[in-house]
């Protein structure tokens, strides 16, 4: 077992893990602010908002990642005329991929506040918008939050995905590395390590919120 | 717009041989899903029993690999099967996998995707055994049922019946998952999808056909376990959403 | 005064909830719905504040058509304060909140001047030192008193009670009673749907008897215990009067 090869190669591959944590960033917000809208599209009572909203969330959740980011891809130089960067492709297909997890994530919690909140809200006058708002909104996020730390947990390991077109963020360098060195029994231990490190922070989170939202709730 | 330059070529999905390599790479597919689930089932049911025995050794050691293999991407671990793994063991069997065993990168695929399902597979299976009250346990046992006899008559089709729908999902991810074992060399669906367009071009048709294959599989399994909680359905037990 | 006209109201092709209901509530006058579980009187409660749509007839409350196309409904439900069985209080806001947010947000009041009538009404209902605890830190009995004063917060001419006191404890159901008879007696328009007979006895000035969706019987409390003239009624009686 020779350690050294990490020790050599380690400010290569922390550059990638810089590229790792911003794609996981960026996907983070891009993809509540679309799960969001969908979402709530998803409990109109308008057609022409729910079916396509409803279409879009079984769509993207029955296609693995990998071909999504392929099509996206393949797609954009037809519809753009030129070919997108690395980069590019793979925040866009993240987004528009866990935007439709995201979207269920928030349905649920809002689905998940019992029917005689909103009546009672409703009984004492307060518009639609307005228990929204005050009433539903704030007691859902409260119980979604975590849930979206999971999902957010599985965005970061979603990332070493973007290797499969060429993007070199953490994995893709450790890749890069074994195939120089060939080292892949130390490299890969170290991959999984790094993962499982962050990962772990981020489950404890979402567990630790979980205990505590249930010792407060009723 | 960009359509004008782009010619849609649909015969790249029967055309010889493009026809038979994505013919072949379905049912690549649907077999290394089908082998890996043959290895999660018994593995995730198993650990996820050990995960609420009484013996704080076997939970503990149950919940590592849980957590080991739960926050860590599948990728890596595919890579680490497919690279690193021959290398552990002793030479002479490694050379024997390198010259005996074709389709490696099929192998590691199976044990990849066996072994990170069975791990969330545990967990769902756990949540399910959790989610059984006390109270029916007691309730049997007041009758006189022995422990062997409760869990059989009572507690498994009972949790069998809630189990499915996580199950199911699971089966899910596990065939999406498959995809990825292409970054290892494996032809299945994706892979094929990205290689035809290195011949023609074509990717657009290549990926279209790909994403309605799974969704049709998935459409089919989906329909398949509806049908089969129908079955199985006691009158009022779990409430549908509204 | 509350008009409900040729009422009929139904669930899907089978199901009918309200068979042709005609009522007239009077300004000033206590009316007490009962009746068995299914049997439509929490459908017609909420009717009348268009919580519930109805597909025939009419109600018209202080010459207010509830489901005309013209119909600021939520003005109409401000001046229609409404109890619920299991409190509803929202748990992320304390009491004073829960009282103050739609005298702030639909009346326009300044939060000062809302916090002070919160008060005076907490007062009235015997808690003014739960004014800043959270629901979850309250007992039944507190919570459904918070709830009704929640209510009279918004200074209604009705208020619709549907079941108060059946979730609560046996030693808590006294004191809810005790405001409600209050309000009776200080001439506020109620309607209320409870079991509690001994609150019916004591400011009712009517009873009403509803079964499977239809009215089967309505008097004066004296008529209506001492002398039932439908069969049905005589049966419920018998059972829930010791």
């Amino acid at each position: 077992m020779d350690f050294e090869v990490i020790a050599r190669n380690f400010p290569f591959m922390l550059g990638g893990l810089a590229l790792t944590i911003q794609l996981a960033l960026i996907t983070l917000a891009g993809g509540l602010l679309l799960g969001i809208i969908l979402a709530v599209a998803r409990l109109s009572s308008r057609s022409w908002l729910y079916y396509p909203a409803t279409a879009y969330v079984h769509f993207f959740r029955g296609l693995p990642l990998i071909l999504v980011i392929f099509w996206i891809y393949f797609l954009s130089p037809v519809l753009t005329g030129r070919s997108l960067n690395e980069f590019l492709a793979a925040v866009v297909s993240f987004i528009v991929f866990e935007a439709a997890y995201f979207a269920e994530i928030i349905r649920a919690g809002i689905q998940s506040i019992p029917r005689g909140q909103a009546m009672a809200a409703h009984s004492s006058g307060l518009t639609s918008f307005q228990c929204m708002r005050f009433v539903i909104l704030p007691q859902a996020l409260r119980n979604m939050i975590p849930a979206l730390v999971t999902q957010a947990v599985v965005i970061f390991q979603d990332t070493s995905l973007a290797y499969v077109i060429g993007l070199r963020e953490f994995l893709r360098r450790v890749n890069l590395v074994d195939a120089r060195e060939a080292r892949s029994v130390e490299l890969y231990l170290f991959a999984g390590l790094v993962y499982f490190i962050f990962c772990s922070i981020g489950s404890l989170c979402s567990q630790r919120l979980e205990h505590r939202r249930e010792r407060n709730s009723l | 717009m960009g359509f004008l330059n782009y010619t849609f070529d649909w015969s790249v999905l029967w055309r010889h041989p493009y026809g038979g390599m994505f013919l072949d790479g379905v049912f690549t597919t649907i077999h290394l899903s089908l082998l890996a689930w043959i290895i999660t089932m018994p593995l995730g049911i198993a650990i996820g029993i050990c995960r609420v025995l009484p013996s704080r050794a076997i939970r503990f050691g149950a919940s590592i690999y849980v957590q080991v293999f739960r926050n860590t991407p599948f990728l890596v671990q595919l890579f680490f099967w497919y690279f690193a793994a021959p290398l552990l063991l002793p030479k002479p069997a490694q050379e024997w996998l390198y010259n005996h065993v074709p389709d490696y990168s099929y192998w590691a695929g199976v044990t990849a995707l066996g072994t990170y399902t069975a791990s969330r597979l545990a967990e769902q299976f756990r949540a399910g055994l959790l989610s059984i009250p006390r109270d029916q346990y007691r309730a049997a046992y007041s009758t006189g049922l022995t422990t062997f006899q409760t869990y059989r008559y009572v507690i498994v089709p009972y949790a069998f019946r809630i189990i499915i729908p996580p199950f199911t999902t699971e089966f899910l991810t596990c065939f999406k998952n498959s995809a990825l074992t292409m970054t290892i060399g494996v032809m299945e669906i994706t892979h094929t999808a990205y290689y035809v367009d290195s011949f023609t071009w074509h990717g657009l048709e290549t990926t279209t056909a790909a994403s309605l294959t799974y969704l049709f599989i998935s459409g089919c399994v989906v329909l398949f376990m509806w049908f089969v909680e129908k079955r199985l359905h006691i009158p009022g037990m779990i409430a549908r959403g509204r | 005064m509350i008009e409900i006209r040729n009422v009929s109201l139904w669930y899907g092709a089978g199901h009918k909830a309200l068979e042709d209901i005609n009522e007239t509530i009077p300004g000033g006058r206590t009316v007490v719905i009962c009746g068995p579980s299914g049997s439509g009187k929490s459908t017609l409660l909420r009717c009348v504040n268009g919580l519930e749509h109805f597909q025939q007839g009419e109600v018209v409350v202080d010459g207010i058509s509830v489901q005309a196309p013209g119909t600021d409904i939520h003005k109409l439900r401000s001046n229609i304060g409404m109890v619920f069985q299991h409190f509803e209080l929202y748990p992320h806001m304390t009491a004073m909140d829960n009282i103050t947010l739609a005298p702030v947000q639909v009346r326009k009041k300044p939060e000062k001047d809302a916090r002070e009538k919160a008060m005076e009404i907490l007062d009235r209902v015997g808690i003014p030192g739960k004014a800043f605890k959270y629901p979850g830190e309250l007992s039944g009995g507190e919570k459904q008193r918070v709830a009704i004063a929640r209510a009279l917060a918004m200074e209604p001419r009705i208020m619709l009670f549907d079941e108060p006191t059946s979730a609560l404890d046996p030693e808590m159901i006294k004191e809810v009673l005790d405001v409600m008879i209050d309000l009776a007696r200080a001439g506020m328009t109620m309607v209320v749907v409870s079991h509690e007979m001994g609150f019916a006895r004591e400011v009712a000035h009517e009873i009403i008897f509803m079964d499977k969706g239809r009215v089967m019987e309505k008097g004066t409390s004296h008529e209506f215990f001492n002398h039932p003239k439908n069969e049905r009624t005589r049966q419920f009686l018998s059972r829930i009067l010791l």
